[in-house]
């Protein structure tokens, strides 16, 4: 009897540890293929328009189901890491183009058939700043189809400048100059909202004042080439810009709240300032301009979906079918409305689409937002050299070394050679594993 | 003989009793752990279908011969240290004068514990606010309203203020653990025994060294073992005020998720779990948890 009985535990408890680690990998029962979708939309609003997409797509495509994996964007990077892991990694995600490099790295994407759906949807559809981003290392393939994206320059209070008889800053010199005229510690008014945080922030927005004096981290070979007078030009630069700015570590809630409440003329900040402006009814009185040296640096995101690899074949054929679908010009154009302003279309026939055209936001900002859109082109990042994208460039935005640097010259107020020197060292034992 | 035989079947059902949560212990506790271990010597890829390579001891060797990980590890001791005795003695302090009767007992009482019910993210925003660099009430207070200082400090970009404003935090925001604790053991103790000392003309210390200390002492180890134990991998609250402080438990997450160096995050751990279960030893055989002797 008692045999029986542990026998029979031994059984139940064998079952629940098999099912354990069995885990959910997207199954075929009942003839439909089940695939999960990972993306960062955990809002209820934006998970209507999620659900909306995805309900069509089961509409169009019987014999396939799609399981949500709604993330918060916080813990998002950590997740993919967790179910890459352990084999669970779903068969579509919504992805950066920088966490693309870093998945790619590890052949975690499947980039035939990311290439393919791009093919399908057409290349020259996309803005070419746009798709350079998720361009693999060899130039040959993509590791995303971007689907929406943001871009990132200086935003400037039209009336505030044209009081003191100011004009929109087309270089280096002009922004600095207007910083100077607008801060007065005093009345705790300051030039310009920087960003100077020892996080991504601080990295994204001095990649545009870097690379527009031509300096960037990685030469055409890939190799380290971060200790060069343009560099150093660009940080001493960002230096004294920084003591026209709030003092302290300036993050984003920092930046964009000074630039919201008059506390400065300009921000460094993305176009998810846009929809704030909107709400204060301020949308004709913003203006965007891009730094200038030697060149016009913008600095961009893209977000794109990719798909997974090492799936099984109806899993794949699903998974692109599903990525197609919604990088139709009118699902774009759902996805990239979740946050009119803030979010950007990527692809040119969003841009022509009489639902985006109508949205009262888009519209709201008028030729601003032609503008914007346009802006692509001018798109320069970090590890993207001669057309090359440079996977190890993830790692170097990983380890930390830029805002570290950044925020040492300006917060910490020290010396830019010497913190050059020690990001070059620090990235140099990164760059060597 | 009989019993022998009853004995040795109670036995067998007991095991059986036994078997399914033993048997959910080991899968949920030593499998992790284990595996933890033997990730701990492979360079190992997130993407499990590539082959993880062995490296033997290099994770630990990397780790021990990095000074950041003996720069983290000091940081963190200090930290755990100065927050374990803080929250403690506020904490005992507290209960010390609550343990007496007067109005409005049970409101002041429920206050006191808010900080550490709350959760950890809003009480953080908090403190971010008031300590902002432009709009932060602290500044304002200091700098417009007392003049205590003309331009206002960079709260959590200094290593030394961030260090001291995440301990005072960390205090402020357990001491009511050791609060509540401490309130439940001191109402037990018999009051005829302070009444004793003070006939014997014992001092308000002496009382507190005679009568309640030994009284209270098994929940003091309590307290402080587990406090100690929670501090000392402390991640959320340092990691979201400030990253000037760079504890143990951010090391191991930069260095896990930052580089996905998961062989290298794993060896961070069981390096850890040695230092702490070391501690816990020596301060086991040091002191009994019982309080019995």
């Amino acid at each position: 009897m008692i045999k029986k009985g542990l026998s029979l535990v031994l059984i139940l408890v064998l079952a629940v540890a098999l099912t354990a680690c069995n885990g959910s990998k997207q199954s075929s029962s009942d003839g439909k293929t089940t695939i999960e979708f990972m993306h960062s939309s955990v809002e209820q609003e934006r998970l209507a328009v999620i659900n909306k997409l995805v309900a069509q797509f089961e509409k169009e495509h019987k014999d396939i189901k799609i399981k949500q994996v709604p993330v918060e964007e916080d813990s998002y990077n950590t997740k993919i890491v967790t179910l890459a892991n352990s084999g669970k990694l779903p068969a579509v995600l919504e992805v950066g183009q920088d966490y693309a490099k870093v998945m790619d790295k590890d052949e975690l994407i499947d980039k035939s058939a990311v290439s393919k759906i791009i093919d399908k949807v057409g290349k020259d559809n996309y803005y070419e700043g746009a798709l350079k981003l998720m361009k693999t290392e060899d130039g040959k393939s993509f590791t995303g189809a971007p689907i929406s994206g943001w871009v990132q320059g200086i935003w400037y209070n039209k009336e505030m400048l044209a009081s003191k008889g100011l004009k929109e800053p087309k270089s280096w010199d002009d922004i600095l100059a207007i910083a100077k005229v607008f801060t007065d510690k005093g009345n705790k008014k300051y030039g310009i909202a920087l960003p100077t945080v020892e996080g991504g922030f601080s990295e994204q927005a001095f990649s545009q004042f870097a690379l527009s004096n031509n300096a960037n981290i990685l030469n055409s070979k890939g190799k380290l080439n971060i200790d060069t007078p343009e560099m150093k030009e660009a940080l001493t630069y960002y230096q004294n810009l920084a003591k026209y700015t709030m003092p302290g570590s300036n993050d984003t809630t920092e930046v964009k709240d000074a630039f919201m409440n008059g506390t400065v003329p300009m921000a460094l900040y993305s176009t998810y300032i846009l929809p704030s402006v909107f709400e204060e009814g301020k949308a004709s009185n913003i203006g965007f301009a891009i730094p200038k040296q030697k060149s016009k640096a913008v600095f961009g995101t893209v977000s794109a979906l990719t798909i997974s690899s090492g799936l099984e074949d109806n899993q794949k054929k699903a998974a692109q079918e599903f990525v197609e679908f919604l990088s139709k010009p009118e699902n774009m154009t759902a996805w990239v409305l979740m946050s009119p302003g803030g979010a950007q279309p990527v692809n040119k026939k969003v841009t022509e689409n009489p639902d985006y055209q109508a949205n009262k936001v888009v519209k709201a900002f008028g030729n601003l937002s032609n503008e914007i859109a346009a802006s692509y082109n001018d798109i320069q990042v970090f590890g993207l050299v001669d057309g090359k994208n440079f996977l190890k460039m993830g790692d170097v935005t990983s380890s930390g070394a830029i805002p570290k640097l950044v925020n040492g010259i300006t917060v910490g107020g020290k010396d830019v050679k010497s913190e050059l020197k020690t990001a070059e060292k620090s990235l140099e034992d990164v760059l060597k594993k | 003989m009989k019993t022998k035989l009853k004995q040795k079947s109670d036995a067998k059902l007991a095991l059986a009793l036994l078997f399914p949560s033993f048997a959910l212990l080991l899968l949920l506790v030593a499998y992790p752990m284990i595996s933890n271990i033997q990730i701990s010597f492979f360079d190992q890829p997130i993407n499990p279908r590539l082959s993880a390579k062995f490296v033997g001891l290099k994770n630990f060797i990397d780790i021990l011969t990095d000074a950041e990980f003996f720069k983290s590890l000091g940081i963190t001791l200090l930290y755990t240290v100065l927050t374990v005795a803080g929250s403690t003695i506020f904490g005992l302090a507290v209960a010390i004068f609550f343990n007496r009767p007067f109005k409005f007992r049970k409101t002041a009482r429920s206050i006191i514990i808010l900080s550490y019910v709350t959760p950890s993210i809003s009480l953080i925003f908090a403190w971010k606010y008031m300590f902002n660099n432009g709009y932060g009430v602290i500044n304002y207070l200091g700098g417009d309203v007392l003049h205590l200082f003309k331009e206002a400090p960079l709260w959590f970009d200094n290593p030394v203020s961030s260090f001291l404003l995440v301990v005072l935090f960390a205090i402020w925001r357990y001491f009511p653990y050791a609060f509540i604790s401490f309130l439940a053991i001191l109402q037990t103790i018999d009051n005829t025994l302070y009444e004793a000392a003070e006939i014997d003309g014992a001092s308000a210390w002496e009382k507190f060294k005679i009568v309640t200390l030994p009284a209270i002492m098994p929940v003091l180890l309590t307290v402080i073992t587990l406090r100690a134990i929670w501090m000392f991998y402390m991640f959320t609250d340092v990691y979201l005020l400030t990253n000037k402080v760079d504890i143990l438990g951010i090391y191991l997450y930069k260095t896990a998720f930052a580089f996905n160096d998961l062989g290298k995050a794993s060896s961070i751990s069981v390096i850890l779990f040695i230092i702490l279960f070391i501690v816990i030893m020596l301060s086991r055989k040091r002191v009994n948890l019982n309080g019995n002797g």
